[in-house]
């Protein structure tokens, strides 16, 4: 059987337990938007939505398709773009979340996955504003 | 990581059986004796020992004692078996015959052996896991030289025809190679009557000890002759040179005897523990597919993929039952199970699978235990899952659109 995983963090583990900020916000809604990253067939697949109002994220949403370490990964960048401007938010890496979550190195493309769906989110939000503005 | 309290993962390998402790015990202490020193009661009480134990895992596959060879396990005696085979064969011919979901023991070999000027035809299997005799037949050549298959599959538990497999080899003249690592002890095994000239079987996947295993080697109709991969003493008849592990080996015998005695009973008490998990989740969960042969399968196996659920997710969901998942998810590899893709089984659905082993010590209690924690994960994540909520919004569109 192909998989290999070492021992998870208890941050992982607990973040998979509580599942902080899984959700879906309503897309029709004007001021959500949507990024996802990763592929299905790659077994892996995240999406993270966004309410943002007068430039500010209000609440971050995910689901996932993954392994535990890309659901936390998920769950904590929704955590830490709540209440962040567009701007603040762009600032989120991988590097951090997965310090935060004490992924090891073969597990780092889990965060890679969550910043790039929040950054999805983000310019989709952006991109909004701008048509909107 | 707190320890799961349930182990359902005897694919992998089981707890060793009290009783088979037992037996080994003395083999540590009192009786350390070498089985290669003649010229002592130490030595020969150990010989003795050896020698007992060869007739046990004779029986458990109706073969003769001298036709058996001890080794450190089924991976050595995969590469025993296929190296050791070929080399005495490559003057008659370079060309070996295999199923693309052998174990990577069996795999491994063979792309060694590609690299050495062998060529190896990997043969498909159905949707069920299975390989068509007739389709081993059609690719045998003058100079075929080797045909190795499993006798029951590690992830999905499907069991080959081995008979006909044998048959076909024995009317070709080319050897017949199997690994038997999931099935001795497990299914009926008869090397006679299933034409298998070659099996290799590891003591620790029936209840004994680890890094003991044999390769059956047929001594009659043909008389098949190894070249040693491992040199320095000539012992087991100069196949396989090495101080021989007697405690294991003692423990190796006592665990065939169990479970030549208790197959008929334990096969049929897991396979009806396994069909009331199945049942259960089924009854509870939609959109889950069983990964395996529906009949010709291990009686203690079970391959499920859980549709939107990753296979990891799920396992960390339950941590306190042990199994396996099919899935893979490291920067280095996100290939999923070479088995479930062989059997067309997509990537997405690959990732879903979670692989059931049970095993001598489980209990009903367990079963049921086992089923609820699978149906309360599996809801779970599949409400985190975006997958679910797609294929969810699209059947609820198809429903408004046929109501329009």
């Amino acid at each position: 059987m192909p998989v290999i995983f070492g021992e998870l963090s208890a941050q992982v583990l607990s973040r998979c337990a509580a599942l902080h900020r899984a959700g879906t916000l309503d897309p029709v809604d004007p001021e959500v938007s949507t990024g996802v990253a990763g592929s299905v067939a790659g077994g892996e697949f995240l999406r993270i939505q966004l309410r943002v109002r007068r430039g500010r994220i209000q609440e971050a949403r995910f689901k996932a398709f993954g392994c535990s370490s890309s659901i936390a990964s998920a769950s904590l960048a929704c955590e830490w773009a709540e209440g962040k401007t567009l701007q603040e938010a762009e600032s989120i890496q991988e590097a951090e979340l997965s310090a935060a979550l004490e992924l090891p190195p073969e597990k780092r493309h889990c965060s890679a996955l969550a910043k790039a769906a929040l950054h999805g989110a983000l310019s989709a939000s952006q991109g909004k504003h701008l048509r909107s503005g | 990581m707190k320890k799961p309290r349930i182990y359902m993962d005897h694919h992998s390998t089981t707890p060793m059986d009290p009783a088979v402790l037992q037996t080994m015990l003395p083999y540590f202490t009192e009786e350390f004796g070498n089985a290669a020193s003649r010229s002592h009661a130490y030595g020969w009480r150990a010989e003795e020992a050896v020698e007992k134990a060869r007739e046990s895992l004779a029986g458990l596959i109706h073969a003769r004692p001298k036709e058996l060879v001890f080794t450190s396990g089924a991976t050595e005696s995969d590469n025993l078996a296929l190296f050791g085979a070929v080399a005495n064969l490559s003057e008659r011919g370079r060309h070996i015959v295999t199923c693309m979901t052998e174990h990577p023991a069996v795999l491994d070999c063979c792309r060694r052996l590609e690299k050495s000027g062998y060529e190896v035809t990997y043969l498909p299997v159905d949707s069920t896991g299975r390989l068509s005799p007739e389709d081993v037949r059609a690719v045998l050549r003058n100079d075929t030289i080797l045909i190795s298959l499993m006798a029951a599959n590690n992830e999905v538990g499907t069991l080959h025809s081995l008979s006909e497999v044998g048959k076909i080899a024995k009317e070709a003249g080319v050897l017949f190679h199997c690994d038997g690592s999931q099935a001795v002890g497990k299914v009926p095994m008869d090397v006679e009557a299933m034409g298998i000239d070659l099996l290799a079987f590891t003591a620790h996947k029936i209840y004994g000890p680890k890094g003991v295993g044999a390769l059956y080697v047929r001594k009659r109709n043909p008389r098949v002759r190894l070249a040693p991969i491992l040199f320095g003493g000539g012992h087991e008849g100069g196949m396989r040179s090495g101080t021989l592990n007697v405690p294991g080996i003692v423990g190796f015998g006592e665990a065939c005897e169990i479970a030549g005695r208790v197959m008929p009973e334990e096969s049929a008490r897991l396979s009806s523990l396994r069909d009331r998990l199945h049942r259960r989740i089924l009854s509870e969960l939609k959109e889950v597919r069983l990964n395996g042969h529906p009949e010709f399968r291990l009686p203690h196996n079970l391959n499920l993929s859980f549709a939107y659920v990753e296979g990891e997710s799920l396992m960390m969901a339950m941590e306190d039952v042990a199994v396996s998942s099919g899935s893979a998810c490291t920067s280095a590899t996100q290939e999923p199970s070479h088995v479930l893709k062989a059997m067309g089984v997509s990537d997405a659905m690959a990732h879903t699978s979670l692989r059931f082993g049970l095993g001598r010590f489980n209990t009903l209690e367990e079963v049921d235990y086992v089923a609820g924690r699978v149906v309360e994960s599996v809801k779970r994540l599949r409400e985190i899952s975006p997958l679910y909520e797609m294929a969810r919004e699209q059947r609820q569109g198809a429903h408004a659109g046929h109501l329009r």
